[in-house]
């Protein structure tokens, strides 16, 4: 809609900050063998992870985002959980997943960083 | 099973021991019943139930009702800005009850599952030949969240969603299963249409639709002063019109949707996010001076040529909006709407230079349900939306009491502070609706601290 130089500054600035950030290489990354899920595990992937996690435009980081995911596992499993299920800017506490237990919501998270086709 | 042996049996076929997996102390202060808050989209209302509940189906629904002792407060997909959710007990979500339940290709109906994301409904009705006669312009929702809210699109001739609920399906509080239509208990279906969650758990929707059908979207820039004075003519000549007008700047952005048969097509991509987002930086960057601000964007705005897009009308509709914001809407009558408008415009422009977020008008068509704001009478809603960062308060503090004298009316899912004496004023069948409620709910169970200050008990 509107497009300005601030987009152009913006795009700069996180292509200059992401270059300095990035500390494993794309082969390293792309090491990960693919993860598969339980049926019942992939309904609950339709219904709370894919609407926000396979929408670019949510802001939320994309199933099969390896560098973003790499750098969010990063982080420890402990505190990507916890905000998983205390909820973290956009991300709603248990992706509104009424049902989830955190075993779920952990296997969903190492899903979405390198899902299989 | 230990917990690693327990997350590596759900994630099959993989090197799980490549991926750094938690400690034991989560799931043990999940054990011990550490309560994790919900929250809403924009984040202004959380809680911290001490129960949440998803039933698998109809019938584990029912008999977690019948059995509960405690209040129990259903959510949907967690987008309304009003304190219609928050509960310290149990806390249902309805996700799991959703998909088509069954299609009527004669009457051109279908039944819906309440869960169901509106969303995911588009495609399911498309490949059944039919689709919602209207929808807003965010698709997150639950169709049951809507319902309860009256939740609305734009367009002259168009109703709310709920003005195209047939019949419903709902579990009262005695745990019973009851079908609601004109014919058939007709009371609680007039009820049912706008319910605010306040009747009982609603597990199915009937919606009239129509066949599938084609979108031509058209955005265009129009000087404000201009925009008003065609605004009227403007809905009346497409079949969706709404538009936005952008504080600081003297200039409106219209949007206009007409049915089609032209093969899909956009002609630019569209990116409402960003945009607000150098909105924002103009804030930033001019507040100081308003004029400037106002020159510079209406410049660039005056540039920008207009913008055609077409497809299936469940594509055309919503935006993602990845900005969040927190948001007061008021329903007005339509022949009030526009010069409140220019109300609201000199109060947020002449005390509240921070704002940016556009403020979005809307005009729905007027229907006959009890708690609906629609209520016999055609509508133009003006929506005033903050950046979720900011503190809305002050600037809803002005806006409200325009809105209000007015003879707005607020949506049920966004911020507001109507009394009981002001909703027991506007609504005309309030007290229909609070006896149908204590008919089927005696006790409340399906109260939170809200709704019981809203309808006046203690």
């Amino acid at each position: 809609m509107i497009k300005t130089t601030f987009n152009l500054l913006l795009a700069l600035t996180l292509s200059l900050m992401l270059s300095a950030c990035s500390h494993q290489s794309d082969d390293e990354i792309n090491k990960v063998e693919p993860v598969k899920i339980s049926t019942e595990l992939s309904a609950i992937y339709q219904r709370s992870c894919k609407n926000c996690h396979e929408s670019e435009a949510t802001g939320a980081p994309l199933s099969g985002d390896k560098e973003r995911w790499h750098t969010i596992l990063e982080k420890g499993m402990d505190t990507v959980l916890d905000r998983a299920m205390s909820g973290y800017q956009g991300m709603p506490a248990f992706g509104q997943c009424f049902e989830c237990n955190p075993e779920q919501i952990e296997a969903l998270i190492i899903y979405m960083s390198n899902p299989a086709k | 099973m230990n917990r690693r042996h327990l997350i590596k049996s759900l994630i099959a076929g993989t090197i799980a021991g490549a991926f750094p997996l938690s400690s034991n102390s989560l799931a043990s202060s999940t054990a011990s019943n550490k309560k994790y808050p919900w929250k809403n989209w924009s984040g202004n209302q959380q809680c911290f139930p001490s129960q949440r509940i998803a039933p698998a189906n109809i019938g584990e629904l029912q008999t977690l009702i019948k059995s509960s002792r405690s209040k129990i407060r259903a959510v949907g997909a967690g987008h309304s800005f009003s304190e219609l959710v928050p509960t310290d007990e149990t806390l249902l979500s309805i996700r799991r009850l959703a998909g088509l339940k069954s299609v009527n290709a004669k009457n051109t109906t279908a039944t819906i599952y309440a869960g169901s994301i509106l969303r995911e409904i588009g495609p399911l009705l498309n490949a059944q030949n039919q689709a919602l006669v209207n929808m807003p312009d965010i698709d997150q929702q639950t169709l049951s969240g809507c319902i309860c809210t009256s939740t609305h699109g734009t367009g002259r001739e168009l109703g709310s969603l709920s003005h195209y609920v047939e019949a419903l399906e709902i579990v009262t509080a005695s745990g019973d299963l009851l079908h609601c239509s004109q014919n058939k208990n007709a009371e609680l279906f007039k009820a049912a249409q706008v319910s605010l969650g306040a009747l009982g758990i609603i597990t199915s929707i009937t919606m009239k639709n129509t066949s599938p059908f084609k979108l031509k979207r058209q955005s265009q820039w129009l000087p404000f002063e201009d925009l008003l004075s065609q605004a009227d003519a403007l809905s009346r000549t497409h079949r969706n019109f709404e538009f936005y007008y952008f504080p600081f700047t003297g200039m409106a952005l219209t949007d206009s949707l007409n049915i089609t048969t032209e093969p899909s097509s956009q002609n630019e991509e569209l990116d409402g996010n960003s945009g607000i987002m150098d909105l924002k930086s103009a804030r930033d960057y001019l507040s100081w001076s308003n004029k400037l601000r106002e020159l510079i964007l209406s410049s660039y705005m005056k540039t920008i040529a207009l913008e055609e897009s077409v497809d299936h009308s469940y594509k055309i509709y919503a935006t993602e909006r990845n900005v969040r914001f927190n948001e007061m809407e008021y329903h007005l009558p339509a022949e009030l709407g526009l010069k409140a408008l220019q109300e609201v415009r000199l109060a947020v422009e002449s005390k509240f230079p921070e704002v940016f977020f556009p403020i979005e008008c809307r005009f729905i068509k007027s229907d006959d349900i009890w708690l609906s704001p629609f209520y016999q009478r055609d509508t133009i809603s003006i929506a005033v939306h903050r950046y979720f960062e900011e503190d809305h308060v002050p600037l809803y503090k002005v806006i409200e009491p325009i809105l209000q004298k007015y003879q707005g009316r607020p949506h049920w899912g966004k911020i507001n502070t109507f009394s009981l004496k002001q909703f027991e004023q506007a609504y005309p069948q309030w007290k229909a609706f609070q006896e149908v409620r204590q008919h089927y709910d005696p006790n409340g169970k399906f109260l939170n601290p809200y709704l019981m200050r809203t309808f006046g008990l203690s």
